[in-house]
């Protein structure tokens, strides 16, 4: 069964130089209790493909089309106070990237974590503040620690404290968005490994969102590989990395030693070229101007639908790689 | 280090910055141009005799140090020595008027915070609308506008034109003699000129409330507070202006020296009778012992307004290292 | 020039000139205050002031309106414009001690290049008046009126430097110094530009000069302070021209401070180079000064008065250009001011005279003033705004015709003589004998002495207050003849002395409490600001207002009892007067009724409070007294009813007591002179009541 479900979303922003379509058309599926992977270089959507699940999008952001289907709910229909008290945090929680500014400064931990579980149930305050204690010692934070600020915390305790706070109401997503970037390697293997632990024990279904692939690997079940605002490529993660289809992929996971792989350091290799700007994306293929594989139909639209390699596994290009043509 | 260590600390900084003031007010006075006796003889004839019966009574035949030492004592007592213009004792002067300087800035510092503030948190909340619009122009307008020509505006058009309001000074002429009719009387002589110290302020604290609470806004601890299902007020009032308060406070302890500025002009023109206009008639008569008083009081004003900034920031900012 | 100018123009010369230089001598009232209060009140910005004028919240003010509130203050039909000459003059000041302005002939020259007439026209257009002598006629009699003057003309000016040999002899439009035969070195200007009037005169000079072919520097444009550093505080004087200005005071003695070599300081040993910074050394003009220091009579003082102006107009230390004329406003409700010379409608004069119209006495006078008063210690107090107070609290010995700058008025001293005096170390010197009036009272009702006077000089003296240094600095000695005749010995013939020792009075009883606390005695504080002047000090605050009242005990207060009354009145008056002194007679005749008396005094006063209310609502309601006589009569109606149970009271009181049987005529006569008090009394209630509405 599937946790949520996102067929052809499209965010775009609108900002003075014109309309950023930072996702476009993106289908999108989390089945219950596993974790999804959603790869891809700075600026390709993938923050705000996972914001636009808990329709936290700035200002000048939209969500223009597309469904979200939670648990069988479509939850784009609700109304804005119902997804906010209904959805948000109680169902679908979010981890956030470089926790240092994600938690507010002049409050304290306890404090915080206390508010999230305050917004969705009725608990009196005295309670609130044990549970928060004992997420907190969950994420293997001393509980005493809560009653401090969070500039007391080091990054990676301020991480967990905002892991913590995700599970404050038991929610059934986690979208995680670069858990662990800016954080030291043992820190960040600690942190991967509490999140596995956590998903295991409190059967979670994750959403883990990062540039480095390698963390990736590390955790997750499915992984998607997004370029420019679609997805390229989605599949099993072993599937993946063992036969990678999408020439962006290939690019990708060969930019990234895997800690397991150390062979494949060697075959460490460079995309060239850079991203597209998404106010005027490229006709066609979005990653034609870098394919190595390129032909004059990468070059024409429409843009390649998914096709269906095996079960697990789909891309959107007409040269995949592996294939004799 | 504990809180108390933090603000004995800061204490004794404003001391030693307090000291360093002192003496640099001392130095600019020694070194400024011409000489106090040319400066009560300008324009008048001044005999010989008096001359030197002036240079015995300020003191000024007497060596640096011992000028120095005498400064001191004098600032330091409040006593400030004596006027060269009206051979007055300066530090009764002062305590005159220090009362009714504190009455018009306080009252005009007091509705321009909460004003500004609430407006400005307003404006932010509907950033972009008309409401947000016109209080922006508004503000940038007053803001904007010559201290000394709204006054000179208010008096004319709420004193004269439509009579309303009175010309000058703190009181009638004479004043009620009921108690209560005397705080109604001067109530009413502070509203234009409290007005005009007012609309000098009010723009700015807007502008930097809303703009502050804007930046506020971008931070990501507030889309965690969204993420979590914090509605709209609770994360503009909650989470974005506890942390645009910080900014605020020290604004107060700079605004301090500004506000002072304003309240010279606003005093010179409603004749309110401050510390304000006595700066300014001192400036006008080249008075050098009350522009010494007066310099040190301001300096004094700022240096206490900023340690009080610096301990409320160790109360309401956890961030601090004490 | 605008329109709108040339009409004001037209207006003030038409309005102004004629005022100043024929001065029109109004009557003067010697007796005073015919106003009730005198309401100071304070406004620092000058703009609020003239529209409190405007509103009426103020009938007086003190500041000379600027040329564009004239026109305003001309239109309106509330005010009343009135104008006068300051007390001063502005001149061009030329360095006598640096070439080429030490060539007599190049100061000559620079005189006859200053147009007066187009200062008096253009810039001055009405607010001033062109001056040739260093003492304008403000002062009177002094100014000479048969002095070298210089027409302005630029070939007369040309023949002068001719005359200096300063020709252009090499002919490249340069002139060439007669000493070096070189081209003339920079002619050094300095002209205040914080003066509009000044800098616009001086320009004009320089660039007359240069059309000469006389070389200029920079025509240095600076503001005072700049000036005073360049032109009098530097022994090197590195100046040549300066657009000088003086105030002055009542007496010509300024041309011997200011050009008296030894008022020239060239090494600045006193801070700056003096009175006579522009080193003007003449030693006839040195005699004539110190002749007109030490001459004793009038006649003398005028004829060395009259040679110094001569000898400045020969040898031009200065130019003299101008004396300003200032317009002043008041209220159409008032009238009786007096625009005295060197004042102005504001005068001391004004408020001793001045009145509502269409009433002879009574009112409130608001006075604006445009600056706070520093403080009410006499002592101390140098500011003028704070004498605008002072001198209406207290006295001086004699005062002047304020038409008249040299005229002296007897007042608290009613006449004196000046006779010759030597010390006993052999100065030669004058004494002054004082006759003071004798029935001046101070405000707390102790009577004026000699002896207070007396005491003021010495006081003055004992602890060196620099206020009155100088006028107390000839002083050698002060002689109290009898309580009402006092001698000073100056040790100068000066005619002048007698001028420098026209102080305030001090009350004795007072100041001899505050000792060496002059500095910091507060009077106000105190509750002592005792003076004897026609007003009396009520209130004041700081930088609100002070208030004054009539003072009725001043020895020239106006009879008003008997002032404006209609004949019934009168006859009433004069019959309660009668009625006073059967009552005194009755006191004198019945010193063992004194208990009687005492008790029934006390009735009196229940009594007196009752027929004040009473009259007190009828003046209310009736209003205007004057045009309701036969309410008048109705009130005396009910004062004789009142009269009728006081009488019944007394005869009651009589038959209580046995032991006063023998003086129970008496008594009635007592009650009787009773009912006369309260009528009296009724009666300047109600003439209080009138005066206050």
């Amino acid at each position: 069964m599937n946790v949520l479900e996102a067929s052809d979303l499209k965010v775009y922003y609108h900002t003075a130089k014109g309309v950023v379509r930072a996702v476009d058309g993106v289908d999108f599926i989390v089945e219950e209790g596993t974790s999804v992977g959603l790869a891809g270089e700075s600026g390709c959507g993938k923050t705000t493909l996972g914001l636009s699940f808990l329709k936290l999008l700035p200002e000048n952001g939209a969500i223009e089309s597309g469904s979200l289907v939670f648990e069988g709910d479509d939850i784009y229909s609700l109304d804005e106070k119902t997804f906010r008290e209904n959805i948000r945090w109680s169902q679908i929680a979010m981890i956030f990237q470089g926790a240092m500014n994600a938690l507010n400064p002049v409050f304290k931990v306890e404090d915080q974590i206390s508010e999230a579980i305050k917004l969705h149930s009725n608990k009196k305050k005295k309670e609130r503040l044990q549970m928060a204690r004992d997420l907190l010692k969950k994420v293997d934070i001393d509980p005493t620690m809560g009653r401090h600020y969070p500039h007391e915390f080091s990054g990676g305790m301020r991480q967990r404290a905002m892991i913590a706070m995700a599970l404050a109401c038991d929610p059934k997503l986690i979208i995680a968005d670069e858990p662990t970037t800016a954080l030291d390697v043992i820190v960040q293997k600690q942190l991967m490994d509490l999140l596995r632990r956590l998903k295991a024990e409190m059967n979670l279904s994750l959403i883990v969102i990062s540039h480095d692939i390698s963390v990736l690997a590390e955790l997750c079940d499915y992984l998607n590989i997004m370029y420019a605002g679609r997805i390229v490529e989605w599949g099993e993660i072993e599937e993946i990395f063992e036969n990678p289809r999408h020439h962006y992929t290939h690019g990708l996971i060969s930019t990234f030693p895997t800690v397991e792989d150390e062979e494949k350091k060697s075959r460490f290799e460079f995309i060239p070229g850079a991203p597209p700007n998404l106010l005027d994306p490229p006709l066609g293929c979005r990653f034609h101007p870098r394919c190595p594989a390129a032909t004059e139909i990468c070059m024409q639209e429409p843009t390649p639908e998914m096709r269906r390699i095996s079960e697990k596994h789909y891309v959107a290009c007409h040269h995949p790689r592996g294939d004799l043509d | 280090m504990s809180l108390k260590r933090y603000i004995l600390k800061r204490t004794l900084y404003s001391i030693v910055l307090l000291f360093f003031a002192l003496t640099l007010n001392f130095i600019i006075f020694r070194m400024a141009p011409g000489n106090p006796i040319q400066i009560v003889a300008s324009g008048v004839r001044l005999k010989p005799e008096m001359v030197e019966r002036l240079i015995e009574l300020w003191g000024l035949n007497e060596p640096l140090h011992v000028q120095y030492i005498r400064y001191l004592k004098s600032t330091l007592t409040w006593d400030f020595g004596y006027s060269y213009n009206s051979l007055e004792p300066v530090g009764r002067e002062i305590m005159e008027r220090l009362p009714n300087t504190l009455l018009l800035m306080g009252v005009s510092l007091f509705f321009a915070i909460v004003f500004g503030t609430v407006f400005g948190v307003y404006a932010a909340y509907k950033r972009g609308s008309l409401f947000d619009l016109t209080t922006v122009t508004v503000s940038l307008f007053s803001y904007a506008l010559p201290t000394f020509w709204m006054g000179l505006l208010m008096i004319y058009v709420g004193g004269y034109l439509f009579g309303m309001f009175p010309l000058a000074g703190t009181m009638s002429r004479p004043p009620p003699l009921d108690p209560i009719m005397r705080i109604f009387d001067l109530a009413w002589h502070l509203f234009l000129p409290g007005l005009t110290l007012f609309l000098f302020q009010y723009g700015g604290w807007l502008l930097m409330m809303r703009s502050t609470l804007l930046e506020a806004l971008h931070e990501d601890y507030i889309t965690t507070a969204r993420a979590k299902g914090v509605a709209e007020r609770g994360v503009l009032f909650k989470h974005a202006f506890r942390n645009a308060m910080l900014p605020l406070v020290t604004n107060i302890a700079l605004q301090i020296p500004g506000l002072l500025n304003g309240a010279i002009l606003t005093e010179t023109v409603f004749s309110w009778r401050g510390l304000g206009l006595y700066t300014w008639s001192a400036i006008q008569f080249t008075d050098y012992p009350v522009l010494q008083a007066v310099f040190y009081i301001f300096a004094l004003v700022t240096i206490v307004c900023n340690l009080i900034v610096d301990i409320v920031y160790g109360y309401i900012d956890p961030r601090i290292q004490y | 020039m605008k329109k709108t100018k040339v009409i004001l123009l037209v207006l003030l010369v038409s309005m102004i000139i004629p005022s100043i230089l024929v001065m029109a001598e109004d009557e003067v009232e010697l007796t005073g205050p015919w106003a009730d209060e005198l309401f100071f009140k304070i406004y620092l910005n000058p703009e609020a002031e003239y529209l409190a004028l405007k509103t009426g919240d103020i009938n007086l003010m003190d500041w000379e309106l600027p040329a564009e509130k004239v026109t305003d203050a001309l239109a309106d039909p509330n005010l009343v414009t009135d104008s006068t000459a300051d007390l001063g003059y502005y001149l061009i000041d030329i360095n006598c001690q640096r070439w080429p302005t030490s060539d007599v002939h190049f100061r000559r020259a620079l005189a006859h290049l200053v147009d007066k007439a187009r200062i008096e026209t253009d810039i001055l257009q009405g607010f001033g008046y062109a001056l040739d002598s260093q003492v304008p006629v403000v002062l009177g009699d002094w100014a000479n009126p048969d002095i070298r003057t210089y027409e302005y003309s630029a070939a007369l000016a040309a023949a002068e430097l001719d005359l200096g040999g300063f020709t252009d002899t090499d002919a490249d439009g340069i002139r060439n110094d007669p000493i070096t035969g070189e081209n003339m070195a920079d002619v050094l200007f300095f002209i205040r530009i914080d003066d509009p009037e000044r800098k616009q005169a001086g320009e004009w000079l320089a660039a007359e000069l240069k059309a000469l072919g006389v070389p200029i520097e920079g025509e240095l444009a600076v503001e005072r302070s700049v000036c005073s550093a360049a032109v009098m505080d530097t022994p090197a004087g590195e100046w040549n021209v300066y657009t000088g200005g003086w105030g002055l005071g009542r007496d010509p003695d300024h041309l011997a401070d200011f050009y008296h070599s030894k008022e020239f300081d060239p090494e600045c040993v006193g801070g700056w180079r003096g009175y006579n910074y522009p080193g003007f050394v003449n030693s006839t003009f040195d005699v004539w000064a110190d002749l007109l220091k030490s001459a004793s009579t009038f006649e003398d003082a005028k004829e060395a008065a009259f040679m110094c102006q001569e000898i400045l107009a020969e040898q031009v230390p200065g130019i003299p250009m101008y004396g300003h004329i200032g317009v002043k406003a008041y209220r159409v409700e008032w009238t009786g001011l007096v625009n005295a010379v060197g004042t102005g409608i504001n005068s001391w004069w004004s408020t001793y005279n001045m009145h509502p119209v269409g009433q002879d006495y009574g009112g409130r006078i608001e006075y604006g003033i445009k600056s706070d008063i520093e403080t009410l210690n006499v002592m101390t107090a140098a500011w003028t705004y704070t004498w605008e107070v002072l001198d209406k609290i207290y006295e001086t010995p004699y005062t002047n015709n304020p038409y008249d700058l040299a005229d002296d008025w007897g007042w608290l001293a009613e006449s004196w003589e000046i006779e010759d005096w030597v010390s006993p170390t052999g100065v030669p010197g004058i004494k002054i004998t004082f006759h003071f009036v004798e029935d001046a009272i101070w405000h707390d009702d102790v009577p004026f002495t000699a002896e207070d006077m007396e005491f003021t000089y010495n006081y003055i003296m004992e602890q060196g207050i620099p206020r009155y240094a100088s006028s107390t600095q000839f002083i050698e000695d002060v002689v109290l003849v009898d309580d009402y005749t006092l001698e000073v010995y100056q040790s100068t013939t000066s005619f002048f002395a007698f001028h420098y020792i026209n102080i305030p009075v001090l009350p004795k009883h007072i100041w001899e409490n505050v000792g060496d606390d002059w500095q910091d005695y507060d009077p106000v504080a105190e509750g002592e600001l005792i003076g004897l002047g026609p007003w009396k000090f009520v209130d004041y605050v700081a930088g609100e207002y002070v208030h004054l009242v009539a003072n009725e005990d001043y020895w020239k207060f106006p009879d008003r009892f008997y002032q404006g009354l209609s004949m019934a009145e009168l006859q009433q008056a004069k019959s309660l007067s009668m009625l006073r002194a059967q009552l005194e007679a009755a006191n004198a005749a019945t010193e063992e009724q004194a208990e009687t008396i005492s008790e029934l005094s006390s009735q009196f006063t229940a009594f007196q409070a009752s027929a004040l209310d009473l009259i007190g609502s009828s003046v209310d309601s009736i209003g205007d007294l004057a045009d309701n006589i036969d309410s008048l009569d109705s009130n005396i109606g009910t004062l004789d009813t009142e009269i009728a149970s006081l009488n019944s009271d007394i005869s009651g009181l009589e038959s209580q007591t046995s032991t006063l049987q023998a003086g129970l005529s008496s008594a009635s006569n007592i009650g009787y002179a009773s009912i006369a008090i309260a009528i009296l009394i009724g009666a300047v209630a109600i003439f209080m009541a009138r005066r206050e509405t």
